[in-house]
């Protein structure tokens, strides 16, 4: 165990567990305090409760960035962009060292962990080139095993209620990290309305209007168009054929899967890396896939890849 | 004017058999749930005579409620399955028009200022023998000359199945060295991320000349797609006309 100097610049990824608000408040105040002190930007992304509870605590709050509301962690593919243009920011105006403390979406404080696994891993480089300081602090009282289970395995380091810092002999390296396998959606059980082996983009997006017409809201069908079309360019580009996509619809929900028999991207971080215009969209179709407003789903199976993206009412 | 004839037993819509080998098909005044069976009737019979595209004339439809859009619905999808569609004629204003949007029903049906216009645009792809894939009629490409350079009018869809089409077509257009280019993308529904970077590589080029490219009103699926992308960041995005001024010329509206 060693008690680390918490003001030296640098990169951290670090996790923290509490059972009460005292224990949270220990973990949180001093790491936000000492950013303060130092002039450095603090950027926080909790719900409403713990954010008034935070700010209660706190000697300057209007020194910290709040971010309101759930839009910071729509996706977290979203995620990853916003803070990365905050990052931008910030570093432009000079920051050598930004610190940040979010909470991740899971069921135990009202959203769905799926897909965070993977945010919480690639958080460990996709953010390189900024001095980036990120305190993920869980709430063992509400947080469910496996979500325990991810965080103990995706951060390097721990930070105690002491203040103290453990290395976390659990961590795995983005490169070997393995995330959780997706449930299955209740959909899959039953027949797919469609399933048509190497069909264009437009002929799936034909199908996704009039199979989903009246299921889910026009701009949802909008948003799965814009996502299978870029699963088909994916798995055309990238995987190998043939390329089967199928869609299901029942009650007010919308399932499509683009399946390809190659072993699926190897990049771990695929799908979370902004893919930006001024970057050449290396990545592009898969980035673009996680950006919107979807469920999505990247599935590896001894017969192929599947993207699976779903939207409508909740499983 | 067209000649028509009355189907059957249902005096209010008109059926006119073959225009340019498409079925016209003229809709009530009003289509509720009493006058929708016919509608759906005239729909089967104009479809039923081989005539995969129906063009639906609903200019002088004051008023449409959710059973005639569902049999409009319904027969578009059954065109669809046989190669066709269904095109509908809307006046520029009025209430048919607003539930057309507020359901987005006209993303989903191609939708025209006026009965020659959907004749016309029908004739390319429904006329041609057999259904025509879609991949080779979804994005329709004209260039004209503009004040400041060319000005590339784009409508449809745009994917990669035709990303390197489009890519040809602009790389032609900057041969000439032009410094400033317009593309009005108002009539393209759709844009992938490969469509996306053809864009912006021709951008690239435009800015390293001193010059832009600029894109007329994008629609909401098209624009979003730019800027998830941050694509917006390197193309001017520009406005051309109200869409009623545009239905006045007998765009597709879409």
């Amino acid at each position: 165990m060693s008690t680390g100097s918490i003001s030296r610049p640098g990169r951290f990824h670090e996790v923290g567990f509490y059972r009460s608000d005292d224990e949270f408040r220990a973990l949180i105040v001093p790491f936000v305090e000492e950013g303060v002190a130092a002039g450095q930007p603090v950027i926080i992304g909790y719900d409403d409760r713990k954010a008034s509870l935070l700010r209660s605590w706190l000697h300057k709050p209007a020194a910290v960035t709040f971010i309101a509301g759930t839009s910071l962690y729509a996706t977290p593919a979203r995620a990853i962009a916003s803070y990365w243009k905050m990052f931008e920011q910030h570093t432009a105006a000079g920051a050598t060292q930004i610190r940040i403390a979010g909470d991740v979406p899971h069921e135990g404080n009202g959203g769905r962990f799926a897909g965070w696994d993977r945010y919480e891993s690639a958080v460990n480089t996709v953010w390189d080139q900024f001095p980036v300081w990120s305190r993920c602090l869980y709430d063992v009282t509400t947080a469910a095993p496996r979500v325990l289970d991810i965080a103990r395995r995706t951060h390097p380091r721990i930070v105690l209620p002491s203040g103290q810092f453990q290395d976390n002999e659990c961590y795995q390296d983005h490169r070997d990290f393995q995330p959780l396998p997706s449930d299955p959606d209740p959909l899959e059980g039953s027949a797919p309305a469609l399933e048509v082996t190497d069909p264009s983009a437009a002929q799936v997006r034909r199908a996704i209007t009039s199979i989903g017409y009246g299921q889910v809201p026009d701009a949802v069908l909008e948003e799965l168009e814009v996502g299978a079309t870029e699963a088909v360019n994916n798995a055309r580009l990238h995987g190998r054929p043939p390329v089967t996509a199928r869609i299901w619809a029942a009650s007010g929900r919308i399932l499509v899967e683009v399946h390809d028999t190659g072993p699926g991207p190897g990049d771990p971080l695929a799908g979370l890396v902004p893919a930006l215009a001024e970057t050449g969209f290396r990545g592009a179709e898969l980035w673009l896939i996680h950006m919107l407003d979807l469920d999505t789903a990247l599935i590896r199976s001894p017969d192929g890849f599947t993207v699976r993206l779903a939207a409508g009412q909740a499983a | 004017m067209l000649p028509t004839r009355e189907v059957g037993l249902i005096p209010t819509i008109k059926y006119a058999l073959t225009v340019n080998g498409m079925a016209v098909v003229t809709a009530p005044e009003e289509i509720d749930v009493t006058t929708a069976e016919q509608l759906r009737m005239a729909l089967l019979e104009a479809g039923s005579h081989g005539h995969a595209t129906v063009v639906v004339d609903m200019t002088d439809t004051q008023f449409c409620d959710s059973a005639g859009l569902g049999v409009l619905i319904r027969a578009h999808r059954r065109a669809l399955g046989e190669g066709g569609e269904l095109r509908l004629v809307l006046p520029a204003e009025g209430a048919v028009v607003r539930v057309l949007t507020l359901t987005r029903l006209d993303r989903l049906i191609p939708s025209f200022g006026s009965l020659d216009q959907a004749l016309a645009s029908v004739s390319a792809s429904a006329a041609a023998p057999p259904p025509v894939p879609a991949a080779e009629v979804m994005l329709q490409a004209s260039v004209e000359a503009g004040e400041s350079g060319p000005v590339i009018v784009l409508a449809g869809e745009a994917d990669q199945s035709c990303a390197e089409r489009l890519g040809e077509l602009i790389a032609g257009q900057l041969a000439g060295g032009t410094r400033q280019m317009t593309i009005d993308v108002s009539g393209l529904r759709f844009a992938d991320s490969a469509s996306v970077r053809t864009l912006v590589l021709a951008a690239k080029t435009l800015t390293e000349r001193g010059g832009s490219l600029v894109l007329l009103d994008p629609q909401q699926p098209v624009a979003r797609v730019l800027a998830l992308l941050g694509a917006d960041k390197m193309i001017t995005i520009g406005e051309k006309t109200p869409t009623v001024q545009r239905l006045e010329h007998g765009e597709p509206r879409s």
